[in-house]
């Protein structure tokens, strides 16, 4: 227990440097028996079978012109499908893909487990290198900058009718190029 | 003991730097990098803005329950210049975990802005200040690779300006591109009036203005971490020398003539 409150002292110290920081919640603690996720471990592992799954779901999409994203919609919020449906270089241009790529999580950047819902985001390379971008004649036309592994930052959350799978919440481009 | 409900609150700082890009990328990069150029990898992560490399920095001060290292809400990064391509977000991934320590409602969303500009070079010329009709005249710019710092967004930023070549106007209607910096004569180990990679030769006599402007490649870097690279090349601003030709001829004097202006022959 002290060192358990020095922990606290400490973060709490860095955290108000940034945001202030108000004491800990008075709530009694509840037994992690009734979270969703018993170690971070099982929450990774079903986050990156839903990755998985969202990869290939994007590789099909971007396949086929960026234009249909149903495949993603069991596997993302509402929210973010939203987000996925704005339209991209490809879409816009009437160019799609050929390929697949693959990914290789880094690293969890984050991890809750509370009992009615849980999150996890994680630091992913995603490998491109195997996607090229093709116009409508068949030319590749895959942008000289586009890097062969791509940084990203994936949150996933708990569905809220189903708090037992996992859906991707949010995906950014991750600023850490030593890893990827 | 009972762990607490929520294992792990985060407070995370995570900042984006967008980069407003204002070359000529692919043909249609999306005016804002949403989702679907995110994972694909379209978002540029360099712009250049004219003389400027412009940092845009979008951020989110995020605590408590939303979980996720590293958020950022995708703001349009194409209504700066230039048609603005696409800005690429990178998220820095400064994640502070603090244990029980909750509860900031709501998300706080900055924005920043900051121009970075190469330092101008000096250009000097041998002979200094006049050349001789019909020989090389050598000129030298003087640049090397320099880092110019700030902050966006209270993060350090620095930017990193690297020579890559060398615009040469001459003046006279031409202009040539060079690779080097250029050299003095004694220091390539020519005999003056030699051509080297940055001379030119003026083919009339008169008040010649010189220009040369400076391609920088371009990286960045927020706080300690890695540099990063920026697409395209940057150029400095013109650096002019004016400089008169003449015409030489060769005459047997006393003297010399500063010493004894009115000798025979001068």
């Amino acid at each position: 227990m002290p060192r358990r409150s020095t922990a606290v002292a400490v973060t709490c110290l860095l955290a108000a440097s940034l945001v202030g920081c108000t004491p800990p919640p008075t709530a009694p603690p509840t037994p992690t028996s009734t979270a969703i996720f018993a170690s971070e471990e099982e929450a990774l592992a079903a986050a990156t079978d839903v990755l998985t799954r969202y990869n290939a779901a994007f590789d099909k999409a971007n396949s086929a012109g960026a234009k249909n994203w149903d495949e993603l919609e069991e596997l993302v919020t509402q929210q973010h499908l939203t987000e996925l449906e704005k339209p991209g270089v490809i879409n816009s241009n009437g160019w799609h893909t050929k390929g697949v790529s693959t990914f290789s999580v880094v690293s969890v950047a984050s991890f809750e487990s509370g009992e009615s819902d849980s999150s996890i985001a994680l630091n992913v390379c995603r490998d491109v290198s195997g996607v090229r971008v093709l116009d409508a004649s068949g030319q590749d036309v895959t942008p000289i900058n586009r890097p062969d592994s791509v940084p990203l930052v994936v949150s996933l959350v708990t569905s809220d009718s189903e708090p037992s799978s996992l859906l991707v919440a949010k995906v950014d481009t991750w600023l850490n190029p030593a890893s990827c | 003991m009972a762990e607490s409900r929520i294992l792990l609150g985060v407070v995370s700082l995570a900042v984006a730097i967008q980069l407003i890009s204002g070359g000529a990328l692919e043909p249609a990069t999306a005016a804002a990098c949403d989702v679907q150029d995110k994972v694909s990898g379209f978002c540029s992560e360099g712009g250049i803005d004219g003389g400027d490399a412009v940092i845009r920095g979008d951020g989110i001060v995020d605590g408590g329950n939303g979980g996720g290292g590293g958020d950022t809400d995708g703001e349009d990064g194409g209504r700066d210049t230039d048609g603005g391509n696409g800005g690429g977000e990178d998220v820095i991934d400064t994640s502070m975990r603090c244990t029980s320590c909750v509860e900031v409602s709501d998300a706080i969303t900055l924005s920043d802005l900051a121009a970075f500009r190469p330092l101008a070079p000096s250009l000097r010329m041998e002979p200094d200040g006049w050349m001789l009709v019909g020989l090389p005249a050598n000129f030298i710019v003087g640049t090397r690779t320099h880092v110019v710092s700030g902050t966006l967004f209270d993060h350090a930023v620095d930017v990193r300006f690297t020579p890559s070549s060398y615009s040469w106007s001459w003046g006279d209607g031409t202009s040539t591109r060079s690779s080097v910096p250029g050299a003095t004569w004694s220091s390539l180990g020519l005999p003056e009036f030699s051509t080297t990679p940055t001379s030119h030769v003026f083919d009339e006599k008169g008040l010649y203005r010189v220009s040369v402007t400076v391609s920088y490649t371009v990286e960045f870097r927020v706080a300690t971490l890695a540099w990063r690279s920026i697409a395209g090349t940057l150029p400095g601003p013109a650096t002019v020398v004016a400089a008169v030709a003449g015409t030489a001829k060769t005459v047997l004097v006393d003297r010399e003539c500063t010493r004894n202006p009115s000798g025979p022959g001068c």
